[in-house]
């Protein structure tokens, strides 16, 4: 079983971890079937990405705020080598933000392997239940000029011998050309 | 002797006739989808079998509805390209087994297979298949159908 295999195999059972799902969108990038998944994936990382922006900024904010601060109360000569080694050596400023505490709103949370909402999203990763039609859409199509028909009864034509599979259909339908049917589906 | 075998007859179409499927009789009254359901669609060699259901759009309206109704998603433009060239273009999804038009149950954080379906749809014919299964054993051999046609459709 190759690892692609694999890992569609867990896709489809709901049992995949955040890293899997990423190593399963790179592998799958060119497939629409997991179009869905993929969005996902992506999402989650411009979310992470997002996160970290907003993390720096406050990180940045919080730093100018302690130099205004040092600026007020402090020496003028120590205040401005603060304010110059805050402003012309990012990879200081890059410190502090590193080591900062970020609001526990901004941090991201600690993740099971399997995350509920994760297994979810496998779960509707194809096709996407928010994709479906908007609610206007659907009053659009009951208000269709062409009524749809609804028999009265529920028609049952049914083929079939024991042993063997059984097949009914709403309307005239050779169990053949539905068993082919099937298999055409499957196989190609 | 007639009289026994009309019996017997009339016992075997009642009992067949019967076990049609909720999925079945759901959509089984709507003129604008052909309703096909198979129980005991061998999959493969060693006998293992899954109950289908077929939904086919009859014509357009069916189609949309069937599209509304399981919340399909929608192609993109070079999808729709290679629909109009008589290209398959098919996806499948993990479902609720009652409703199939809903995400599958989760319990304990992960599927739970028992009570879901798989839901195969061919954009090309646009058909719905819907393979219900009631043993793991089912759902490995399907989804080893559907990953092999997924791989299939990624090598074009």
């Amino acid at each position: 079983m190759t690892e692609l295999e694999s890992l569609l195999r867990r896709y489809a059972q709901g049992d995949i971890t955040e890293e899997e799902l990423q190593r399963l969108d790179t592998l799958s990038h060119r497939d629409e079937v997991l179009a869905g998944a993929a969005v996902r994936a992506r999402t989650l990382r411009r979310q992470r990405a997002t996160r970290m922006t907003v993390a720096a900024s406050l990180a940045v904010v919080v730093a100018l705020v302690a130099v205004i601060a040092l600026r007020s109360g402090a020496p003028a000569g120590a205040a401005d080598s603060v304010l110059e080694a805050s402003m012309t050596t990012p990879p200081a400023v890059t410190t502090t933000m590193e080591t900062m505490a970020v609001p526990a709103e901004v941090q991201q949370p600690a993740r099971p392997a399997v995350r509920p909402a994760a297994a979810r999203e496998v779960a509707e990763a194809v096709p996407l239940p928010e994709r479906r039609a908007p609610e206007p859409a659907a009053e659009a199509l009951q208000e269709s000029p062409v009524p749809v028909q609804v028999r009265e009864e529920v028609p049952v034509t049914v083929h079939g011998t024991e042993g063997y599979p059984v097949v009914a259909c709403n309307s005239e339908c050779s169990p053949d050309s539905v068993i082919n049917d099937i298999w055409r589906f499957l196989r190609v | 002797m007639k009289k026994y075998m009309l019996f017997i007859g009339v016992l075997f179409w009642a009992s067949v006739a019967g076990a049609q499927s909720d999925l079945y009789n759901r959509y089984a009254s709507r003129t604008d989808i052909r309703v096909a359901s198979v129980t005991g669609f061998v999959l493969d060699s060693a006998g293992t079998t899954a109950d289908v259901t077929l939904l086919e759009a009859v014509d357009d309206a069916g189609w949309d509805w069937l599209c509304q109704e399981f919340g399909l998603i929608a192609l993109n433009d070079e999808q729709r390209r290679q629909l109009a060239q008589g290209w398959e273009v098919s996806m499948f999804a993990q479902r609720d087994r009652k409703d199939p038009s809903k995400p599958a149950p989760v319990v304990d954080e992960r599927i739970d297979v028992a009570n879901s379906c798989y839901v195969g749809v061919s954009y090309l014919s646009r058909t719905l298949y819907i393979f219900c299964c009631t043993t793991e054993h089912q759902s490995d051999v399907v989804i080893d159908y559907l990953i092999k046609k997924m791989r299939s459709s990624m090598k074009h």
